[in-house]
């Protein structure tokens, strides 16, 4: 009997050792570039998409585990933290910058307001250990995950290892956000054909063709290179944008270009969250003092525009809004998290 | 048939021949405070600076070991990146597979660039070895903290997180020892020479990608020796 049983659990771990992983399919529209994630290394898989899920979600990476990273990146919000100009994190500290909108990852090289991070299975790491965000380590986050059933069966059906390492926990999250892509708007709809523009939204779509095309290019409406947004300091913050990473006296003041996809659950804007209206952003852009500062500059073009062409220009930003993207139940709170935590209650 | 035959007799031969040069060398590191083994917590008094110095950690990367035998290097794959850690006494000896006649050992001290900008890795360039800046992407390639009344800092300690792989901060750096020793290579350190020359009393801490981090990079990476 027991031969048969050590035959049988024999049997069970060559399947498991040989099980096919469950690939995830990205997918985004044919007119989006190649992604700059090097997917090679971390080949997308559905359980682990699941298991970033359940990480992102749960605020045991906290110190006081009362923080998760949808405090601040709610998937209602576009992964952003809307009506906060800069986010709060363990015991109501208040932070520098206002929370970026997290979605078409994938597509991105640098990540933070200045590019500090260099590539996003690394990103997790700033936010865990800031100790005005969640003020952890993940060497504990680690130690803390061990010691719960849900992660340690996770981390096994997913690695087939209850093991939990830091490279197997930032993969994870990493994989999650790689499937936030965000391409049903109704701008995508136009370009795919499946309906068409009003004529307000046109003449939007032409001004910003005109005026903002070449920092928030089509089709994710950034660069995503970094761009002095000629916003006087806050002497609160004294932030001085990506000069902190390269100590460069040109990279002062420079930010990284924001995509201006789902604008209306992302409010407020800019790396300080000064603007809490689209028309705020508008009026900084065409304000005397910025015209004869983009004069200095020949990499720049004088935006000019009435008051008509602005009430335009946003609606056709309005149409950047993706509300599948935003009501997406795959992105929203996982069940399973919901019952670990009433279990611990 | 004939020729099949006398092919595969002279593969086999060859591979023999080529397995007989291979042999298992020994790697040793010696971590040295002038001319004696350094030891963590103890106080060593240092004439040029008239005071004692103690040092609480010593941590630094070796990564890409080659071994030059016959003109041709040798990558040594297992050695990819190794953390050296003077804490940790199994992480100062390793084996190294490689031809039996070595003439040259040559390895970066610290990460590459390459290998700063592709994700997370496992094993020693795992985050939770505390290798790795979290407010700012990139490996710590060396890190020497302790502590001496010649600091006028809190509790008097001294740290140097020295890292950096972009531009001007690029502090990982390449050192070629020459070998007359064959199957026991013990490549040794010294951390008086570098505390010394380093100019300790107008620097405590180092804690972030800086022309100082690559100044002292470079002046460690120059008190590495092959054992005579």
């Amino acid at each position: 009997m027991s031969r048969r049983l050590a035959t049988l659990i024999f049997i069970l771990l060559i399947f498991m050792a040989f099980r096919e992983a469950k690939i995830y399919q990205l997918e985004y529209p044919n007119y989006f570039p190649k992604p700059e994630y090097n997917f090679r290394n971390n080949p997308l898989d559905s359980s682990k998409v699941e298991l970033g899920r359940l990480l992102f979600f749960d605020p045991i990476l906290s110190k006081d585990n009362s923080i998760s990273c949808a405090s601040c990146h709610s998937p209602y919000n576009a992964f952003a933290h809307t009506d906060h100009d800069l986010s709060h994190g363990i015991y109501d500290q208040i932070g520098t910058r206002n929370a970026p909108a997290l979605f078409n990852l994938a597509w991105q090289k640098t990540f933070m307001w200045d590019g500090a991070i260099n590539h996003l299975d690394m990103q997790a790491l700033a936010p865990i250990s800031d100790s005005t965000e969640m003020g952890e380590t993940i060497v504990h986050v680690i130690e803390k995950l061990s010691q719960k059933k849900l992660y340690k069966e996770s981390f096994f059906l997913t690695y087939q290892d209850s093991i939990i390492t830091g490279e197997k926990l930032l993969k994870a999250l990493s994989q999650f956000q790689l499937s936030l892509v965000s391409s049903n708007s109704k701008y995508d709809r136009v370009r795919k054909q499946e309906t068409e523009f009003t004529k307000q939204e046109t003449k939007g779509y032409h001004l910003f063709q005109q005026h903002c095309n070449s920092c928030h290019a089509e089709p994710l409406f950034s660069n995503y290179q970094f761009s002095k947004n000629e916003l006087p300091l806050d002497s609160g913050l004294n932030d001085f944008g990506r000069f902190k990473v390269t100590q460069q006296e040109e990279d002062r003041f420079k930010f990284k270009v924001p995509t201006l996809r789902n604008l209306s659950f992302t409010f407020p804007y800019m790396h300080d969250g000064r603007f809490k209206k689209l028309n705020k952003v508008l009026n900084h852009y065409t304000s005397e003092s910025i015209k004869a500062q983009f004069k200095k500059d020949p990499k720049k073009k004088v935006i000019e525009l009435s008051e008509d062409e602005k009430v335009d220009l946003i609606s056709f930003l309005l149409t950047l809004n993706d509300k599948s993207f935003v009501f997406n139940s795959k992105h929203q709170f996982p069940k399973v998290l919901l019952e670990e935590m009433k279990g611990i209650k | 048939m004939r020729l099949r035959y006398i092919l595969f007799v002279g593969f086999i031969l060859c591979s023999g021949f080529l397995y007989a040069q291979l042999k298992e060398a020994q790697l040793e590191i010696e971590i040295l405070f002038g001319d004696e083994n350094l030891e963590l917590g103890r106080n060593y008094y240092v004439d040029e600076l008239a005071d004692s110095v103690e040092f609480e950690s010593i941590k630094f990367y070796i990564s890409n070991l080659e071994i030059q035998s016959n003109s041709t290097w040798q990558e040594i794959g297992k050695l990819k990146h190794k953390l050296v850690d003077l804490e940790d006494s199994t992480s100062l000896s390793m084996k190294v597979r490689g031809y039996s006649s070595i003439q040259k050992l040559r390895f970066n001290l610290g990460i590459d660039s390459i290998t700063n900008v592709s994700g997370a890795f496992g094993g020693d360039l795992d985050p939770t070895k505390g290798m790795y800046w979290s407010w700012q992407s990139g490996y710590i390639n060396t890190k020497i903290e302790g502590k001496s009344k010649v600091f006028k800092t809190r509790n008097n300690y001294f740290q140097y997180h020295l890292g950096g792989y972009s531009g001007v901060f690029k502090s990982c750096q390449k050192v070629t020892l020459l070998s007359n020793k064959q199957e026991k290579l013990v490549l040794q350190l010294d951390i008086k020479e570098f505390f010394v020359n380093l100019n300790p009393t107008e620097l405590s801490s180092v804690m972030s990608p800086s022309l100082e981090a690559v100044r002292l990079s470079t002046l460690l990476s120059r008190m590495f020796k092959l054992k005579e």
